[in-house]
């Protein structure tokens, strides 16, 4: 960009009125009607009526929900033709499976609007503003650019405003920046880009102290804090891995069921059988094929591994979390209150020439010229203020340090300047004046005119180069061991000096001079004991973590050698500033990261999207913590938004999926293990549900095929669908981890949840096994009952009924076996304890009671169509369990084997 | 890279004319004979002792900048668009800005403008421009170019980037993939890897070209490809994410013919655009 005065923060005061078309007595009635109309209101609001109704209507346009409601369509339709066959219980059972699932993910869904009323809450209701000459409150939603607004200490700042005028004014950018430390604006033309630049007031930020007067530039969606607004509300959070691979597996089920479904309706139609039996015949294909039962356990599975997480800390608001955190590649974690314990101390006070520690009346005496650079308020028992200036004050208590005397002594303040990095202070100590500094070392550097030595006695050494290079030795010593270095510097004000003058700014400038280095300050965050192993467990686990933060590098890089999250013997380089990634394209991004890149300091809360863009473009599924309003985009931009329970904001917490109760890291890692056995229960009890998926298609194949009675009818079907499996697969949905679950890498994600091997395990392996041994039993009633090979038998012909009664109990038996073969991919299933999971045990007993009841209970035998057995028979149905038990173990066996080989 | 070309402002002495004007100023600071043509149709709709002001504050500013203004008051004959048309001469080096402003009767920001009409006959290229940031004063910084994947490539939208080029730091181009929101829902990650890839196989030839034809300039070009379902609704998701300042749109070729701009999407992107906005078109 060329070097002439470019964006309004560059132009001079006096030219800003000319540049905004506005002037000191503020705008005309009719320029503002002329503004709102162009630029509309100063608010968030998007009015789209149909916004709800879309939302609706989208969560049927699901696959599974669409085949609900066909379905449904069609037993209605049959129920009509020929009432009195139950189609009408049918059709409404599948209608209700259809609603609720629809309806579940619609309140989802409208929940994200919280986030947008959380944050209307930081634009003020009524502004005062300054219109043909006279001042007056008006509401912030008809605030338009070239208004004339005074700022006030308290007021929330209405729209992005250049300051004109200003007296001390101070605001707190936290809500943009995540920075809570007050920053001084100034009224001169800086030569910085707009969004950086001191002269301009935010909207949706806070005036602290001071007063000022500014002109409106841009307003409602068009501020800076309007973009997050807009982001906020706007980034439609991508599917996550389960519900892609969820609407994968509807998919092909839906293709095997429609196409087999249809087939056998064109096939019946060619043999001219009739068309309500034709119907019949494809519904009842679709219905075997559809595991009915599936989605609402999936449902069921992934809350209650909700409850359980919220257990381990982790709070989750969208179910598909659950899951999604268990798929994760990469977890960017910020640094403060995660991984560390937020509780700054203080480890050392160190000479700056020579890096050991000081005598403790020295120290004391550093402390006490600290304190007079700090702003720190004593409350019950505890000091309020910025986290570092307690930490100071904190010290000097713990020392017999008396803190009402030392701020008695203050006689001038500087508060934190965020763009010069440091505070300072005036104070009479032991009967000198002294200017004292406290900041980064590299801001105060510039000013040193001297260097304390203490070893060998009180003094100062000249601040030459050398003396400097072993000044700052000394500091890169002590923040490479993960310390937080603030030096501390002062000089005596001279004699007569006014120190009460009204030109803050001045004053310190004058005084911002020939310092005097006085000491190091080390400062520790103490890692949470808990972290490093967790850290550890995710390498194990194959998850990296790329720590974020707006700390100096070196203290970074030593934060993360220190919990594992680079090698110990990375060197400093291995980390990215803030300034380096804002040069960087994505591309280059993806290039850093893919040769190791992990830590981010002196990062801003808006670098965050550009490294989950980076991290998505790679293809991983990235969680990312944030606490702050502007962390809310990254937030929802990434694959699981984690937001800190006790630190975050309500808009990061309305923004996120995940709420972290602790703030600690290591319960994210606990969540992850927790989704990851979800995941594993889901694809455990989706490959139980399918293996009843083989017996219940298997009769219609053979009814249309040979000339034989259907072994099972869409009632029976649907008894084991929506009802006996349901208990069982929720049981399975609660399955503790397995030991090695976080002993392997995240999942590839092109591998879906049905895969080939799956279908093949459970249609034509375990499904057909069922299907054989109920027919077998169906058959073997029959044709001991006397029928005989295609003739036919009236529907409610007791020995049909009977025939149909074994065939149901038989796989209800069957799917015992199953059950407990599920348990372990590897093992017999057994060994877990059947006693362990009470969900399975009452699964089983459900069975059993089950089977039993369809032969022998007159209700059930009514409502299923059912009639009873000799118990020898019914007995010959048990055996059944040790046959698929057996099968499966056998084909463990043997895949272990040849896994082995 | 300095190309003979002749800027024309069509002023309509409205706040949004005002404003739009500061990117005719820094436009004309980058064509040969840094000035251009301001030009007033005396429709009546703004009382002509504002528009003078309006016009006075344009010339003053644009002296700032050592640009020539050439201030034209034409009378109106038989409406405003055919005045203009008589006006600006037809051509490839001649280029009209116009403001893309609410108008009375509240139609839209395009839609039954004298912009609109503009971008759609074609006798010339035109920058239709929405302002919502006064602040930025006509440098926006960060550009968003969205395209639409077609195969002439950056070509349309070069000259107007080379003229905007001195006012920008970063250019984020932009592919949007669009699906139905069918197949987005059920789209696969390896189908949806491949069309991803492709995008950004076109989005770097783009960057090459830009890159290419503005080795003077130090700029920073980026680009980005991704699937939607809703594509401006995803260009305005993406220009907040890579804190766009201005959004630049090709008026498409394709689709011109009325749908473009009668259809919802271009009203719909400039009603809720969170930066400045501009549509272009290239004769």
């Amino acid at each position: 960009m060329n070097n002439k005065p470019l964006q309004i923060s560059q132009q001079p005061r006096e030219r800003v009125f000319t540049y905004l078309h506005s002037r000191p007595e503020g705008l005309f009635a009719e320029e503002v009607v002329e503004r709102l109309s162009h630029i509309g209101h100063n608010s968030f609001e998007v009015t789209d009526r149909w916004k709800t109704l879309r939302s609706l209507a989208r969560q049927f346009t699901n696959f599974f929900t669409i085949l609900l409601l066909v379905s449904a369509a069609i037993c209605f339709a049959a129920h009509r033709i020929n009432p009195g066959e139950g189609m009408i219980v049918l059709g409404w059972a599948l209608l209700g499976v259809a609603l609720l699932n629809a309806l579940f993910s619609f309140i989802q869904e409208y929940r994200a609007e919280k986030a947008m009323e959380a944050l209307r809450k930081f634009l003020p209701q009524l502004v005062e503003v300054r219109r043909m000459g006279r001042d007056d409150k008006v509401p912030a939603e008809l605030v338009v650019p070239g208004d004339v607004i005074v700022l006030s200490e308290g007021d929330k700042i209405p729209a992005d405003t250049r300051i004109i005028e200003t007296e001390g004014l101070m605001v707190n950018n936290a809500p943009l920046t995540g920075e809570s430390t007050p920053i001084r604006l100034v009224s001169e033309q800086v030569d910085k880009p707009l969004e950086e630049s001191e002269n301009i007031a935010f909207a949706g930020c806070t005036v602290v102290r001071g007063i000022g007067r500014g002109v409106v530039f841009a307003t409602g969606f068009f501020t800076e804090f309007g973009k997050v607004a807009h982001l906020s509300q706007a980034i439609e959070r991508t599917s996550s891995p389960l519900e892609k691979e969820t609407s994968h597996m509807v998919r092909v089920l839906t293709v095997i069921s429609c196409s087999m479904g249809f087939g056998f309706f064109i096939y019946g139609v060619v043999v001219g059988r009739p068309l309500w039996v034709n119907l019949v015949f494809m519904m009842g294909i679709i219905v075997a094929n559809v595991p009915e039962g599936l989605l609402p356990t999936f449902t069921l599975s992934l809350a209650m591994g909700s409850l359980r997480m919220a257990r381990k800390n982790v709070l989750v608001k969208e179910l598909n979390a659950v899951e999604s955190l268990g798929a994760v590649h990469v977890i960017c974690s910020d640094k403060t209150g995660t991984l560390t314990m937020n509780q700054l101390t203080i480890s050392t006070v160190v000479d700056p020439g020579s890096g050991s520690a000081l005598e403790k009346a020295h120290e004391r005496e550093l402390l006490a010229m600290a304190l007079a650079a700090s702003e720190v308020r004593p409350a019950e028992e505890r000091f309020l203020g910025d986290p570092l200036d307690v930490a100071v004050a904190r010290r000097f208590v713990e020392m017999g340090g008396d803190i009402a005397a030392i701020q008695n002594e203050v006689v001038r303040h500087f508060a934190f300047d965020v763009e010069k990095r440091r505070s300072g202070g005036i104070v009479d100590l032991s009967a000198d004046r002294l200017f004292v500094v406290k900041g980064a070392f590299e801001a105060i550097q510039p000013m040193l005119n001297s260097v304390a030595v203490v070893e060998g006695g009180k003094g100062s050494a000249p601040a030459s180069v050398d003396t400097l290079a072993g000044a700052e030795r000394v500091m890169r010593k002590f923040a490479a061991s993960g310390l937080r270095v603030i030096a501390l510097a002062y000089r005596p004000v001279p004699e007569g000096m006014p120190t009460e003058m009204d030109d803050e700014a001045g004053l310190q400038e004058e005084l911002e001079h020939d310092l005097v280095l006085a000491g190091f300050i080390g400062i520790e965050d103490p890692i949470r004991p808990e972290v490093p192993g967790a850290v550890a467990k995710c390498r194990t686990a194959g998850i990296d973590i790329v720590l974020i933060t707006g700390d100096h590098p070196e203290t970074a890089m030593a934060v993360a050698r220190k919990i594992g999250i680079v090698p110990v013997s990375s060197e400093d380089d291995a980390c990215l500033t803030g300034d380096q990634l804002k040069m960087l394209k994505i591309s280059g991004l993806v290039n850093k990261m893919e040769q190791g890149t992990r830590v981010f300091a002196r990062t801003t809360p808006k670098q965050k999207m550009k490294i989950v863009t980076a991290l998505q473009a790679m293809d991983k599924v990235v969680a990312m913590t944030g606490d702050g309003v502007n962390d809310a985009p990254a937030l929802k931009a990434a694959d699981v938004g984690i937001a800190m329970g006790k630190q975050g904001t309500d808009v990061a917490r309305e923004s996120a999926q995940i709420i972290l109760l602790d703030d600690n890291f290591a319960s994210i890692v606990a969540g992850i293990e927790e989704g990851r056995t979800v995941f594993e229960n889901i694809r455990k009890f989706t490959n139980y549900v399918l293996v009843s998926n083989g017996p219940e298609i298997l009769p219609y194949l053979l009814y249309v095929l040979l000339p034989v009675p259907l072994a099972l009818n869409v009632i029976q079907i649907l008894s084991i669908d929506l009802g006996t499996d349901i208990i069982p697969s929720m049981g399975l949905g609660q399955e503790k981890p397995d030991p090695e679950v976080m002993g392997r890498p995240p999942r590839d994600r092109t591998q879906g949840l049905l895969t080939p091997a799956l279908i093949t395990h459970s249609y034509l392996f375990l499904g057909l096994l069922e299907g054989l041994w109920s027919l077998f039993l169906f058959f073997y009633v029959l044709i001991s009952g006397g029928w005989q090979f295609g003739t036919d038998l009236p529907g409610d012909s007791p020995l049909y009924r009977s025939a149909m009664g074994i065939a149901l109990s038989t796989i209800l038996l069957m799917q015992i076996g199953n059950l407990v073969g599920r348990r372990y991919e590897r093992r017999s299933g057994l060994d877990r304890g059947l006693f362990a999971n009470k969900l399975i045990l009452l699964g089983i007993i459900i069975q059993v009671v089950f089977s039993w009841a369809t032969l022998y209970s007159p209700l059930m035998n009514r409502i299923l169509q059912t009639g009873p057995v000799p118990v020898e028979i019914y007995l010959m149905g048990w055996l059944g369990i040790i046959l698929i038990f057996g099968a499966d173990y056998l084909r463990k066996k043997v895949a272990g084997r040849l896994a082995a080989n | 890279m300095k190309i003979e070309k002749n800027l024309f402002l069509a002023y309509d002495g409205s706040i949004n004319g005002d404003w739009v004007s500061r990117y005719a100023i820094r436009m004309a600071a980058n064509i040969p004979d840094k000035s251009f043509t301001l030009l007033h149709i005396r429709d009546k709709l703004v009382p002509l002792e504002k528009v003078r002001d309006g016009v006075e504050a344009i010339e003053a500013e644009s002296r700032t900048h050592g640009i020539e203004v050439k201030s034209r008051f034409v009378d109106l004959s038989r409406d405003v668009i055919r005045t203009l048309l008589h006006e600006i001469p037809p051509g490839k080096n001649n280029y009209c800005i116009c403001g893309a402003r609410i108008i009375p009767r509240g139609k839209g920001f395009l839609s039954g403008t004298i912009s609109e009409q503009l971008l759609r006959l074609k006798r010339f290229n035109v920058l239709a421009i929405r302002v919502v940031n006064p602040g930025l004063l006509g440098c926006p910084g960060d550009l968003m170019f969205p395209l639409a994947g077609h195969p002439r490539g950056f070509k349309a939208a070069m000259p107007f980037l080379l003229m905007l080029a001195p006012n920008i730091r970063r250019i984020h181009i932009l592919r949007v993939m669009g699906l139905n929101p069918f197949r987005r829902r059920y789209i696969s990650i390896g189908a949806a890897r491949t069309l991803v890839d492709h995008g950004m196989s076109y989005v770097s030839e783009i960057i090459e070209e830009i890159e290419r034809n503005t080795a003077e300039t130090p700029l920073q070009v980026d680009g980005a490809a991704v699937l939607a379902d809703n594509w401006a609704n995803e260009i305005l998701v993406q220009a907040n994410k890579v804190h766009a300042r201005m959004i630049l749109l090709g008026a498409t070729e394709r689709a011109l013919p009325s749908r473009f701009f009668y259809g919802n999407r271009i009203e719909w992107l400039l009603s809720r655009t969170p930066c400045d906005f501009a549509i272009y078109r290239k004769t």
